[in-house]
């Protein structure tokens, strides 16, 4: 479809959904619609600052650290969750996870994640990934299989 | 009462207290049942994407609340996340502590809505009751279920899709509730 045409079709029918909803709404909805759009762009944006490319990802189990990955080498692990087993995979800066028994599969369906503080968690199956910058970036020393976070100190 | 295509609600759309004892009933067996059905349907569709749950179970909520009051959505809402919890086997499990968080973070929401007065209508309602479902369901995966900070990263794009699901079954719920104004002889009827 040409750009025109496109834009012809398009600005009618925007024109239409928005007079609809405008007429389905009062000012105070129209306010909190607005109010709560621009909280939660300021939310993402503000995580999107702050992040930076992760170098290692964490594989929690219950709040337990049990395995940590570097991102610069493929990879993948197992590990068992409440659900059954729960796949891990690494690769080119990247990780995600690959449930097989979840009943919404959220973290798979999150894909790769590849920035700093990103998780992917399968929640009924008590497995999280969380990105982290590199050891010899972050500071931050690889920590052993069974380690407690600390939710307060990160 | 909440009002409908943004107009408050006058002597003709207004039912609060209109419904006897067993007409109430009634309405809110049928909305849970309806809620009940919308629940286990959407939990067989396949997902649009990542995140990404419609919750067309709770427009039943809604109208419960805007027909009946907050007493109304409470029944909807709990018979809702303990039948379709049972139907689906996953009774007592994460998932049901999740849905039954989502639900009670939506009720207080709702009930904040309705102590606000006639303000907010069906949109605003689900909407506010959309955002503090997810929220309280972030927040019950922090306690009981993942126990990581990090879990609270994934509240950009939850609550972004909440924004979207919670404004969609708004207006839902608000065409339900214009049809429902324009029969409401039907339910009032002897």
């Amino acid at each position: 479809m040409r750009p025109g045409r496109f834009l012809r079709e398009t600005i009618p029918l925007a024109g239409a959904a928005f007079r609809s909803l405008r007429g389905a709404t009062t000012p105070w909805d129209r306010w909190l619609i607005g109010v709560s759009a621009i909280g939660i762009v300021l939310l993402g944006y503000q995580q999107r600052l702050t992040a930076t490319p992760g170098g290692e990802v964490v594989v929690l189990r219950d709040n337990r650290a049990v395995r940590v990955l570097p991102l610069d080498r493929e990879a993948w692990v197992e590990v068992e969750g409440k659900l059954g087993r729960v796949k891990v995979e690494t690769r080119r800066g990247g990780a995600r996870l690959l449930e097989y028994r979840s009943p919404r599969l959220i973290g798979t369906r999150t894909g790769w994640i590849t920035r700093t503080g990103q998780v992917a968690a399968c929640v009924p199956c008590g497995i999280m990934l969380v990105l982290r910058g590199s050891p010899a970036v972050s500071g931050e020393g690889i920590s052993p299989p069974g380690e407690r976070f600390d939710a307060l100190a990160e | 009462m909440l009002p409908v295509n943004g107009k408050r609600p006058s002597a003709r759309t207004s039912w609060a207290g209109g419904l006897s004892g067993s007409r109430r009933d009634g309405l809110i067996s049928t909305l849970a049942a309806a809620s009940v059905a919308a629940h286990l349907l959407e939990s067989t569709l396949p997902g649009f994407g990542p995140l990404f749950k419609l919750g067309l179970a709770n427009v039943f909520t809604l109208v419960a609340f805007a027909v009946v009051g907050w007493s109304g959505a409470v029944a909807v809402s709990l018979i809702r996340v303990v039948a379709g919890a049972l139907a689906s086997g996953s009774f007592l499990g994460p998932t049901f502590l999740m849905s039954l968080a989502g639900a009670l973070g939506a009720l207080l929401a709702l009930r904040l809505v309705s102590l606000a007065g006639e303000r907010l209508g069906p949109v605003g309602a689900s909407l506010a009751a959309s955002l503090a479902h997810m929220l309280a369901q972030v927040v019950m995966a922090y306690l009981v279920v993942v126990g990581h900070v990090g879990v609270f990263g994934l509240l950009p794009w939850l609550l972004g899709m909440s924004w979207g699901t919670g404004i969609l079954n708004g207006l839902l719920a608000e065409r339900i509730l214009a049809t429902l104004a324009r029969h409401r002889e039907m339910l009032e009827a002897p």
